[in-house]
């Protein structure tokens, strides 16, 4: 009953015309971000930031939402037309969906992506509704231990999952939290790092950070193959003929969604998890309980179902860590965290009982923007892949001018822009060199909280650190991250014996 | 591994070795018992420091099996340089010029020496660009822009 009377209040907060009118320019602009190569979810919705202050907070939190999963729909689009995916999270969709494409099948693959989100999307809300508030009554448990246990884990499994070595992701996790103290010290009110700007005594600013290292350094980067960078012309596109899935089709559907959706959630909730792990390990698992593996990657319809309904459940059930716990996920969610502070809201154990209309607002606008990113997408395929011949050379001005724009106006400092610059660059030499941004966000996010509850924590214990290790949960925590954090010296060394073994 | 590896450690150990000499020469670093404010800022560094050690002999160790590749083209460093010298230009003259005649101009190089697009075409755009964002941001959305010295 209590959930049917929140869910109820959430419709109800949905339905006032602002707040539908922000899921749907969510749902839009997403799309729109996740179609065009070079700008993510996560410089949308920072670019998107100064925007919602003028709105009210829940109208704010449902458009950034909206942007989110509408990006993760909108990403697979291209992936399956033209073989570019928008978002990293579509990257496994390219495989079988462009040889659908190639095959003549462009529509049902974009009908199963579609269909399989929505499906995987709103199931994920259901888990999310039923699980949150179960979740935010345990948290209310967590002391100063749990919390600095719980980020540990997050930092560690998000560079566990790093694309390149752990060692450098560890590096960009480090780094996130030096650059979060800079500013006043929460504890004594001594300034660090500030080299007497006065600007800088607020610490950096997540944005600016945030324009730098996933705005300006990716256009720096496509402008060095501003000339090699092939012209998309969709020939695929305009030959969509029929768009539903065959009967054989709907029958190889709906387990892999299934499968691809109970993944996606699981993998979303946990810290370091999110959308990109979710695709990539569902097509993995999918590919191995198939009869025909050697199939995937010739335009098998399950190549397609799986991540991208691993993908939308992910990034529906990450918001769970965030909602209950205040514990991003993922570098989507630290934004996401920055957007709830700006507003004065404080994402965590209290969020559902001190702003119901917040969590179950979102909730509903999450069912509302499902549906209407099934009409965004499906019958107006054609448009989207219009957007894409955009020619690059009139898309990235306009890219710069808004990181600039949306830069300048959060604090109407001239200061966040040199910011955004340093990270610009910062940003293109660590995509050179493969170091990763997401490590970096998360820690800066996180970092005054982890500084506080790692002081008050060793306060508690007399300097000593079995603190966390002497507390059931926290000490869950904590084995689980050195485990992770072992885990690649014990995979290598598996791997050494094996390959001994076999040469022996 | 990247062929920039062993570069790179290099230079993530000494921005360690720098914020571990940075936190304990400016702050108070306090004791296990009470934490001082340099205590994270040193612990960050100290690890940094640490990481970067393992990912040098890392590179170290594979150097043989990376591929050699320039970290710039010639053709690249142009736009980069451009694009980062108009970014610089912008943030310095906002406040001065105010946002319409700095974005004006500002766009108007990016399209023109980075973009390639003719003088009048980039004119017509800049124009279009800049009275676009300003309608959209200072008037619709009432987001405050800056007037500049000139008050426009």
């Amino acid at each position: 009953m209590e959930y049917f009377t929140g869910l109820l209040l959430g419709f109800k907060v949905v339905f006032q015309p602002m707040n539908f009118l922000m899921a749907f320019t969510g749902c839009l602009i997403g799309t729109l971000v996740g179609v065009l190569p070079g700008l993510g979810p996560v410089a949308a919705m920072s670019l998107l930031l100064p925007v919602s202050f003028h709105l009210a907070p829940v109208s704010a939190i449902i458009l950034l939402a909206g942007i989110y999963y509408g990006a993760l729909y909108g990403g697979s689009t291209t992936s399956i037309l033209v073989n570019i995916p928008g978002e990293a999270a579509s990257v496994v969709t390219c495989l079988d969906g462009y040889q659908m494409a190639k095959q003549g099948r462009a529509g049902p693959a974009l009908a199963v992506a579609a269909i399989g989100s929505f499906i995987a999307g709103t199931i994920a809300i259901v888990g999310m509704m039923f699980l949150s508030p179960l979740l935010s009554k345990a948290a209310l448990s967590f002391g100063p231990p749990e919390y600095t246990s719980l980020m540990v884990l997050g930092f560690t499994v998000l560079t566990f999952l790093a694309k390149t070595s752990m060692p450098k992701a560890l590096i960009m996790a480090a780094f996130g939290v030096f650059l979060s103290t800079i500013g006043l010290d929460i504890v004594s009110g001594e300034r660090r790092f500030t080299l007497s700007i006065q600007a800088l005594m607020d610490g950096v600013g997540l944005v600016p950070v945030v324009m730098g290292l996933f705005g300006i350094s990716e256009v720096l980067l496509n402008l060095e193959q501003i000339g090699n960078r092939p012209e998309i012309l969709s020939s695929i596109g305009k030959k969509i003929l029929h768009i539903f899935p065959t009967r054989e089709d709907w029958r190889k559907f709906i387990p892999a969604c299934l499968r691809g959706t109970i993944i996606g959630f699981f993998l979303g909730i946990l810290p370091g998890g999110g959308a990109i792990l979710a695709s990539f390990v569902a097509y993995a698992i999918e590919k191995k309980v198939s009869k025909h593996p050697e199939k995937f990657g010739t335009g098998e319809i399950e190549g397609v179902a799986s991540p991208e309904s691993a993908n939308n459940s992910a990034a529906q059930a990450a918001f769970i860590p965030l909602l209950t716990l205040g514990i991003p996920a993922n570098a989507v969610m630290a934004v996401f965290f920055g957007a709830l502070m700006i507003h004065g809201i404080t994402p965590g154990a209290m969020l559902i009982q001190q702003n119901p209309d917040i969590f179950w607002g979102l909730i509903a606008s999450m069912y509302i923007g499902n549906v209407m990113l099934l009409v965004l997408n499906l019958p107006l395929v054609g448009l989207w892949v219009k957007v894409l011949l955009i020619p690059y050379k009139v898309l990235f001005p306009l890219i710069i001018l808004f990181c600039l724009i949306g830069v300048y106006t959060i604090n109407n400092s001239t200061v966040d822009i040199y910011i955004m610059i340093i990270f610009g660059v910062i940003g293109y030499s660590m995509k050179k060199t493969e170091y990763e941004g997401a490590p970096l966000i998360l820690a800066l996010v996180l970092g005054n909280m982890f500084e506080t509850a790692l002081r008050q924590s060793l306060m508690m214990s007399d300097g000593r650190f079995s603190i966390f290790f002497s507390k059931p949960i926290s000490c869950a925590f904590m084995s689980t991250a050195i485990f992770v954090l072992l885990l690649p010296l014990i995979l290598r060394r598996r791997l050494a014996v094996g390959v001994d073994e076999g040469g022996g | 591994m990247n062929r920039f590896d062993s570069v790179t450690a290099v230079v993530w150990f000494l921005v360690g070795l720098g914020i571990i000499l940075w936190s304990s020469l400016t702050l108070e670093l306090g004791t296990l018992k009470h934490p001082g404010s340099g205590f994270l800022p040193l612990l960050c560094g100290a690890t940094m420091a640490f990481l970067a050690i393992i990912v040098f002999f890392q590179a170290k160790r594979m150097d043989k099996e990376v591929k050699r590749e320039n970290f710039w083209t010639r053709g690249s460093l142009i736009p980069i340089f451009s694009i980062i010298s108009l970014l610089l230009i912008y943030a310095f003259f906002l406040d001065y010029l105010g946002f319409k005649l700095t974005t004006f101009i500002v766009m108007l190089l990016i399209l023109t020496q980075v973009a390639g697009i003719p003088w009048f075409m980039g004119i017509v755009e800049s124009l279009i660009i800049t009275g676009a964002c300003y309608l959209t941001f200072d008037y619709l959305m009432r987001i405050q822009l800056p007037k500049g010295w000139l008050g426009f």
